[in-house]
């Protein structure tokens, strides 16, 4: 059962990465246009400034998700390192429960919106923001997903790629 | 109401929960209890997002990724060593150069710490320096990132605080070659007080095949800086066509291989996500301190106290710098810079000239000593004791504070260079 969840989870962060592969090529490809076109035709392409900023927020969520997989979002890690106090485990684990439960709430209310909340269209485009919008529940979910799964995932032990990863993230 | 959300995102923050969601559930909180739709959120965060000028974050992470790809640190940092190696302490002044141009092309200074750091502090023990003296002046100098263009902290601040990003980048060239001037003079003076012996002579001939070596990478930060001094690009184009030049110096190099960029793209988007969403969801919380008028009670507060532009500066970046201690530069930038910017403007302080030293000042935080959080993390990867980086760091901490300072009292080091060449 556990291995079942364990590997259609796997499975979910693959199609992640190749979504968020695709956005990121595609965003290239987007911006190089807007550059190429204005310089060398000397008119600018109405299209490119929207897709890109449609783009954005797919490779933000999604990538997002992913981010959550590897457990990389910035925490604040010296306060519970160092102290200790009664019910510490009981209150880490509340605070787990909570980041599930705000994911969760962000999720379906991104999810309303955008199943009835949006009636525009992307002017250059032409199709409907709901496009753009649907970014937002589906990498919340997700996250959310992710997030709960850290219980019951194996605990994949390499201090030496945690440190630098602590490294990095500090210095972002 | 305004303090207990405070207080609530603060707590949440100290029980380690994500920094996207510590800003978050007040935020849902204060819509529940006003009785406001909590599709705000959904829109807030689209409205942050919606926007092009962040679209060079993710280039500029890309770009920076792609590099270490090829190999780049090792070039820079053997034209680095023939240029400077043979000065005394020669090793400390490869560092702050190697930091200097690579700061300047990654974007970031998370490439930088991690590409710098772990050859440094090899190369340190290889030739008998201190360790702690390589990592100290590792740390010291990933400082230079958020100030020497193209700085992603940079982007971020513009993109909050309504301030050209263009303006910003060349208001930070000339105090970040003044912050590796103060460093490399600091190097000097700690290596003839513990007498580091001189290693090897300089070599016009050993500079050229390294200049060579390293030709081609050095172009980069020429395009990108060049593109947008000269009005050529927008900061997200600069990004862009840095990638593509990435690229091909890849095909060119023939070190790329079709894996390896699959990687590399997935991971940048993973840390675009994770930098993104923070600032995705700090737009809901503007919204809402907006509507508190938490700027004006601020306002209020720090002006009671000091009316003189440079004392309201000081002030606020000792704000600054203490959050830096504890936390990552953008959440700062999100949180601190739409209250402080209305402060600044009434204080008659140029945006500009107060942008580049609040960039300055969040990663100032993340070295000082004892809390400073980066401290931990580079004496983690250099596998030395807290204790021994931190009493390494303190004078360079000194110095770079001294050049803060200055350049507070001093506002034309960083505005007169946007101004002469973009107009006023």
């Amino acid at each position: 059962m556990k291995k079942t969840i364990l590997s259609i989870e796997s499975a979910l962060v693959r199609i992640e990465g190749a979504v968020v592969f695709a956005v990121l090529v595609m965003l290239l490809i987007t911006l190089a246009l807007q550059v190429i076109s204005r310089f060398l035709f000397e008119f600018p392409i109405a299209w490119t400034e929207e897709l890109a900023r449609a783009l954005q927020m797919w490779l933000v969520f999604v990538g997002a998700a992913i981010g959550m997989h590897r457990a990389e979002h910035f925490v604040v890690e010296l306060f519970m390192q160092r102290c200790h106090f009664p019910g510490k485990a009981i209150i880490a684990r509340g605070v787990d429960v909570l980041v599930v439960a705000f994911f969760c709430i962000l999720a379906w209310n991104a999810a309303q919106v955008t199943l009835h909340g949006s009636s525009q269209t992307m002017p250059a485009l032409g199709v409907s923001v709901a496009w753009a919008y649907l970014a937002i529940p589906l990498g919340c979910a997700l996250m959310a997903l992710h997030f709960a799964m850290a219980w019951i995932r194996p605990i994949d032990d390499s201090p030496d790629q945690g440190a630098v990863e602590i490294v990095k993230g500090v210095a972002e | 109401m305004i303090w207990g959300f405070i207080a609530t995102m603060l707590v949440l923050i100290l029980l380690r929960a994500p920094i996207a969601v510590a800003l978050g559930v007040p935020a849902l909180g204060w819509l529940f209890l006003n009785d406001i739709s909590l599709g705000i959120s959904t829109q807030r965060m689209y409205g942050m997002l919606n926007n092009s000028v962040l679209l060079a974050v993710p280039m500029f992470l890309l770009a920076g990724r792609l590099m270490n790809l090829l190999g780049v640190t090792e070039r820079i940092f053997d034209f680095a060593m023939a240029l400077v190696g043979h000065i005394r302490g020669g090793l400390g002044h490869v560092v702050v150069v190697t930091s200097m141009i690579f700061s300047a092309m990654s974007g970031s200074a998370a490439a930088d710490s991690v590409g710098v750091g772990t050859i440094t502090v090899k190369a340190a023990r290889s030739r008998g320096y201190d360790p702690e003296f390589a990592a100290a002046i590792t740390l010291a100098a990933s400082t230079l990132a958020p100030v020497i263009p193209p700085s992603i902290i940079m982007i971020i601040y513009g993109a909050t605080a309504n301030v050209s990003i263009g303006r910003m980048f060349i208001g930070g060239v000339v105090p970040g070659l003044i912050f590796a001037a103060i460093l490399l003079v600091a190097v000097s003076i700690i290596a003839r007080r513990r007498q580091y012996s001189l290693a090897g002579n300089f070599s016009w001939k050993r500079l050229w095949e390294t200049f060579c070596n390293a030709f081609l990478v050095l172009m980069t930060p020429v395009i990108i800086i060049g593109g947008i001094f000269f009005g050529v690009f927008t900061p997200t184009e600069a990004a862009t066509a840095a990638v593509l030049y990435v690229l091909l110096l890849g095909i060119w190099y023939r070190t790329l291989t079709w894996k390896a960029v699959y990687r590399e793209f997935v991971t940048t988007g993973s840390t675009v996500g994770v930098l993104m969403l923070v600032v995705a969801i700090s737009g809901l919380d503007a919204w809402i301190f907006t509507r508190e008028q938490l700027p004006l009670l601020f306002m209020d507060g720090v002006s009671g106290l000091v009316s003189e532009p440079w004392a309201v500066a000081l002030v606020l970046l000792a704000v600054v710098l203490i959050l830096g201690m504890f936390m990552d530069a953008t959440p700062i930038i999100l949180m601190v810079a739409p209250v402080m910017m209305p402060m600044v403007n009434a204080a008659g302080l140029d945006p500009i000239h107060f942008g580049v030293l609040f960039c300055m000042t969040c990663v100032l935080g993340l070295i000082t000593p004892p809390v400073g959080i980066a401290l931990y993390g580079v004496a983690m990867v250099s596998k030395l004791p807290m204790e021994r980086v931190f009493w390494a760091t303190i004078p360079f901490f000194i110095a770079l504070v001294a050049g803060l300072i200055v350049i507070v009292f001093v506002p034309s080091i960083v505005t007169f260079a946007p101004n002469a060449l973009m107009g006023n």
